[in-house]
């Protein structure tokens, strides 16, 4: 069929790997825009270190902001690469192929953003050794377990070195073929990278036990890393915050801004690198209709939140609703946030043409991830905004330009972090490409030929 | 006599507070509080460990201001302890809820968790007019921008008076005051030892007509009680607590 | 229709279309003297359950505390029994392949909404009403007594809509090819239907929106079931996970069902080569997943309550989970010995058991384990309604009390619990005499949609990817 090519071996090597061994204007000029905004990032975030936090627009009682916000919805994306490769691989879903390693590479930049976030919103960043680490031995003073700030960084740190340990083990027969192909220096290091890649029958059978064992391994850590995260809200008392629903319904949006994201990714991916080889229609259509599903989700965890806090009639829970729902700007931010994370994209979605045209699936992921953001703003800023009846500062928190800047910088860095792997390895994996055309079929139903693939299985299946 | 043979606590008698605010300035002058600027304000970041709440009731003419005076509740259950990822506050053996300043990393989450709105955090390096440097008490530490403070129930007179009880052998040191406590015109302040039940405070915090706490529904157990107001208490509605609750 | 198999039979397969149209539509309906026994036992019962509600409603509807019994049992059954056909539907979502011989014996449950239907109603007069308590109704009078049946009934309707257009290809192969009065019965259910490839578009989208709107009123069924008739009955208990724990529940111990009942049609229903190990093996990952999910769902909730130590919050957990901390001996304290029951069989004892590859990848394994998720998930519920349903205090902002008053069911429960269980046995057995356990046009299609090929050294299976 003429959508879904067929590559030959060494095909699927020149096309995938050219961002590596030559340098095209269009790596350049993708490149400049994100560097551009990390450097106004690096600028800010020195400033912020420099004078403190009062250049902010952080006060009492809005004691946190935009950096946290910013945090859980990284953190929120970094769940696409383990959604992607891990659950799809375990239900064997064929699309997976192209998008796996974008997605998981994705996640652990992702992460890694995200990690900055606390660091510089904390107001001593230079003492940050006392959260992070066991360090005081001699007085016997640790860290303390029973807070959620602690149970953060233990498990992002376990979901990140996981993460890396997927990405590393998928890289490896990559790293084999760039070693192969190419002289000098390069080779050295390739083959450094490679740790001694034949593709012998059992390195590829230990790898193939890796990844399914990995997936299986990481998916607890995968639930529990933002459960965490909302904890770090739901776990404290303030009303509004302190939901029990908060764990599945910080996951599930997770999940729904992440593969978004992972949509984004795709078309930016088949734009600048030319992969239309490689990520086709299908594949848009495939991840389209698992978001109709997940978001699907997210949005009865969202009713039941929303519902439940009108459930008790509490005085402090309805101030925050009316916040949300009544009081500029968090009217039309709760308007433009229902409209973009559900409302507009998904009965576009339930069409099977708009699923398949690329630039629409890319501006309503884009949709969705601005609506995602924003719900993460809506969730955790008003709470605290209208904390308690017990004081007379209930305060508007307006974002500070350093603050914002900083919240820019982050997605440029993911971005300039994501193109500057492209330059190092193919962002789509060869040897899945290479095994997927091995498992490509076709079955011939009456006079229609429909793309089929092939099942491994050790004995014959019935069904 | 150690530490833990006192349990500090405070008496607010709300009918007494006349709202005079003595209160406030006496704990920034004995607490080294940073200067509240016009700027602090707008900003909403100014610092009082101790404020006066005022609640009005009534339409005008006929119209009367309650005040609330909200400090650090020093809860027994306190919901700003267990969030605090460097044990920067704990609870210590006299019922106080201490911050330890030098541990603080600044992550405020404490700040959003206490329900009584009790503690603050420096945005800014405090500073003073240079001719204000040798009215500072060099009892009390000089906060580094970037920590979370909060009410100490004056933790150094606490500390000299128990060292001097130490010292002479004498049982209850009830004879030190907190600043607040030192500067109320009306006596609306009674803090004490709660563990010795002859000391005033115990026996306000005995008075069941009219002792109670902020919030009780949140179950913080605070070391710091109400006193409604005599006629409230006597008509047996008590606004005054469901306005506090 | 062409036959694609290019001669590498699978083995326990049916090797052709005819084939699976004589076993399906002939062979597996027989109605044998064993069969008909079982029928009429179960129609008994069914009628011996429904004077027993009847019995019950004359006892009085006005203390609600005497039906704490009544509706553990029907909540049990309605969450062990409308949560099954999701199986069939999320599958055929997921494009499952394997699902294809099983998805019907899991749609036909969608039978049992009349049933539940029926049953609710007593139920629903014993709710005490809302009044003094909090609500998702807020002060509307008629809540929760009218959404709530209308959203059950909505649920019914759509889940008999889909199983309606899930059969209706088998009831014309049956009204072609089978004969007696099934056939007649099929035929006049049946009558537009000849296969098209409009019918057939139609049919796939109809399925594909029914069952969306199934899993969206399975969802919202259980929120307003789960708020009204347990979270709303405790002062105190605000909680909105608990809606989707119990849905949530629902499909695990739902699953588990499914997999006793594929069990016990592959040993007694001459139907082993539809239920395989493949089916066994997909069913028990599944279940896994489902098993992780109940104690997720779970602790999702009882961490933030016992984390924030408020005392509202702490009387739910004694109330659901350990019991009256005022009590020092644990014997006596029914509520902790309901939940060690509950998440020792659901979660602990289920999990350690299908976690294991072996015991997933075997027949017996999965439905042992359905087995004890069955009984755990009973608990459950015994811990969910029976402690809500004793409270006798309205309103107020915290719980006062520990309910001692538990007590045991009565032999009107027990008739009841028998008599639902009963009549949703009968509605899916009646229904198997007219149209098989298996579907017909989905492993027929499965058949056009898969090959065996010569592939390496060996051979494999190709399986055919369609829009």
């Amino acid at each position: 069929m003429q959508d879904r090519p067929v590559l030959t071996a060494s095909q699927i090597n020149d096309e995938l790997l050219w961002p590596v061994f030559e340098l095209r204007r269009r790596h350049v000029l993708a490149f400049l825009p994100p560097f551009i905004l990390v450097m106004a990032g690096a600028v800010a975030v020195t400033i912020l270190i420099w004078q403190g936090l009062w250049i902010t627009g952080l006060q009492r009682p809005a004691f946190w902001g935009f950096f946290i916000v910013n945090f859980v919805f990284w953190i929120g994306v970094s769940h696409a690469g383990t959604m992607i490769s891990s659950i799809l691989r375990l239900t064997q879903a064929e699309w997976k192929r192209p998008i796996t390693r974008a997605a998981e590479v994705m996640t652990v930049f992702a992460l890694v953003t995200s990690l900055i976030h606390p660091v510089i919103h904390a107001g001593r960043p230079w003492r940050i050794i006392y959260w992070l680490l066991p360090y005081d031995f001699t007085r016997g003073i640790w860290p303390d377990v029973r807070s959620p700030l602690v149970w953060d960084p233990v498990a992002i740190t376990t979901y990140l070195t996981g993460s890396i340990l997927f990405v590393f083990t998928a890289l490896i027969p990559d790293f084999a073929i760039i070693r192969d192909q190419s002289t000098g220096m390069r080779r050295t290091i390739y083959g450094a990278l490679a740790m001694g890649w034949r593709g012998t029958p059992r390195q590829w059978q230990l790898q193939g036990i890796f990844g399914i064992l990995m997936s299986a391994l990481i998916l607890p850590v995968f639930v529990s890393v933002h459960s965490i995260v909302s904890w770090d809200f739901a776990a404290s008392v303030v009303p509004a915050w302190h939901v029990t629903v908060y764990a599945p319904y910080f996951v599930i949006g997770a999940v729904h801004s992440g593969v978004s994201m992972v949509l984004t990714l795709m078309a930016f991916m088949r734009w600048i690198f030319k992969l239309e080889n490689f990520i086709w229609e299908d594949h848009f259509d495939a991840v389209g209709r698992l978001l109709i599903f997940i978001a699907t989700a997210w949005l009865f965890f969202f009713f039941l939140d929303f519902a439940f806090s009108f459930y008790t009639r509490e005085e402090q829970e309805i101030a925050v609703m009316e916040r949300r729902l009544l009081e500029w700007p968090f009217n039309a931010i709760t308007i433009i946030m229902v409209m973009t994370s559900y409302v507009i994209p998904i009965p576009l979605w339930l069409n099977r043409k708009v699923r398949r045209n690329i630039a629409l699936m890319f501006w309503t992921s884009i949709l969705v991830n601005i609506g995602m953001w924003l719900e993460r703003f809506f969730l955790i800023i008003p709470a605290i905004e209208r904390k308690q009846e017990l004081t007379f500062l209930w305060a508007n928190y307006v974002p500070s330009l350093t603050e914002s800047v900083i919240v820019l910088a982050s997605f440029g860095m993911v971005a300039m972090l994501l193109i500057i792997f492209a330059k190092l390895v193919p962002l789509v994996p060869a040897w899945e490409q290479k095994e997927g055309q091995v498992f490509r079929s076709e079955v011939q139903i009456g006079e229609v030929t429909v793309p089929a693939i092939v099942r491994e299985s050790e004995e014959p299946r019935a069904w | 006599m150690t530490m833990s043979d006192y349990k500090w606590g405070m008496a607010v008698d709300i009918d007494a507070c006349s709202g005079c605010q003595a209160c406030v300035i006496a704990c920034a002058a004995e607490n080294n509080l940073p200067i509240n600027l016009e700027r602090d304000f707008t900003e909403r970041r100014a610092i009082a460990w101790i404020r006066i709440e005022r609640y009005w009731e009534g339409e005008y003419p006929n119209i009367k201001a309650h005040f609330l005076p909200v400090l650090c509740q020093h809860c027994g259950n306190a919901p700003c302890e267990p969030v605090c990822p460097v044990y920067a506050t704990y609870h210590n053996p006299a019922g106080l809820n201490v911050q330890v300043y030098n541990r603080c990393v600044g992550t405020r989450y404490c700040a959003n968790n206490c329900p009584y709105h009790a503690r603050f955090f420096n945005y800014r390096r405090p500073t003073w007019p240079e001719t204000f440097h040798n009215y500072l008490n060099p009892d009390v530490t000089v906060r580094e921008r970037g920590i979370m403070e909060k009410c100490t129930f004056c933790i150094q007179r606490i500390n000299a008076a128990v060292r001097i009880a130490k010292r002479t052998g004498t049982d209850a040191p009830d004879h030190f005051m907190t600043a607040c406590e030192q500067a109320c015109p009306t006596d609306a302040l009674t803090f004490g030892n709660l563990n010795d039940p002859n000391s005033r405070v115990s026996q306000l915090f005995a008075d069941e007509s009219r002792a109670y706490t902020l919030q009780e529904a949140i179950g913080t157990e605070p070391n710091v009680r109400y006193l409604k107001g005599v006629a409230t208490a006597k008509a047996g509605s008590d606004e005054m607590a469901a306005a506090a609750h | 229709m062409t036959t694609t198999h290019n001669g590498h039979e699978a083995p326990g397969a049916p090797a052709t279309q005819e084939e699976l149209t004589q076993e399906l539509i002939h062979d597996a309906r027989q109605t044998g003297p064993r069969m008909r026994r079982a029928l009429w036992i179960l129609a008994l019962l069914t009628a011996l359950g429904a004077t027993a509600a009847i019995l019950m409603m004359l006892g009085g509807l006005d203390d609600h505390t005497r039906w704490k019994y009544y509706a553990v049992a029907y909540f049990y059954v309605f969450s062990l029994v409308m949560g099954i056909p999701m199986a069939g539907i999320g599958l055929r979502f997921a494009r499952a392949q394997w699902r294809r011989p099983t998805s019907r014996a899991a749609e036909l449950f969608a039978l049992a909404g009349p049933v539940m239907l029926v049953f609710f109603l007593p139920i629903m007069a014993a709710h005490p009403g809302l009044e003094g308590r909090n609500s998702l109704w807020m002060d509307w009078r008629l809540g929760p007594w009218f959404p709530d049946l209308i959203m059950l009934t909505a649920f019914v309707c759509i889940g008999l809509a889909f199983i309606y257009v899930s059969v209706l290809p088998d009831l014309a192969a049956v009204r072609d090819h089978g004969n007696g009065r099934s056939r007649n019965i099929a035929a006049s259910l049946a009558y537009g239907w000849i296969g098209t490839a409009r019918q057939w578009a139609m049919h796939k989208s109809a399925l594909g929106i029914l069952g969306a709107m199934y899993i969206s009123a399975y969802a919202m069924t259980h929120t307003v079931f789960a708020t009204d008739f347990a979270m709303v009955l405790t002062p105190g208990w605000k909680d909105p996970i608990f809606p989707a724990f119990h849905a949530v529940t629902g499909l695990q111990m739902g699953l588990g069902l499914f997999i006793v009942v594929q069990f016990a049609l592959r040993k007694w229903g001459g139907l082993a080569r539809y239920f395989e190990l493949e089916q066994f093996w997909a069913y028990g990952r599944l279940l896994l997943a489902l098993t992780l999910f109940w104690f997720y769902f779970f602790w999702s909730g009882f961490i933030l309550f016992w984390y924030g130590r408020l005392p509202h919050e702490q009387q739910i957990i004694a109330l659901l989970a350990f019991g009256d901390p005022a009590i020092d001996n644990l014997l006596a304290r029914p509520q902790l010995w309901m939940f060690v029951g509950a998440i020792g069989l659901s979660f602990i004892t289920a999990f350690l058991l299908i976690m294991w590859n072996p015991v997933r990848r075997s027949i017996l394994g999965p439905a042992v384990v359905g087995v004890v998720i069955i009984v755990g998930n009973f608990f459950d519920r015994l811990r969910i309604y029976v402690n809500t349903w004793s409270i006798e205090q309205v309103g107020g902002h915290e719980l006062h009390e520990i309910p001692t008053n538990i007590g045991y069911p009565g032999i009107l429960e027990i008739l009841v619990f028998v008599g639902m269980l009963s009549a949703v046995a009968l509605m899916i057995l009646l229904a198997s005499r007219v149209v098989p356990f298996v579907s017909l046009w989905e492993t027929r299609e499965a058949l056009l949609l898969r090959v065996v090929r010569p592939f390496g050294v060996g051979h494999a299976h190709i399986v055919a990817k369609p829009d």
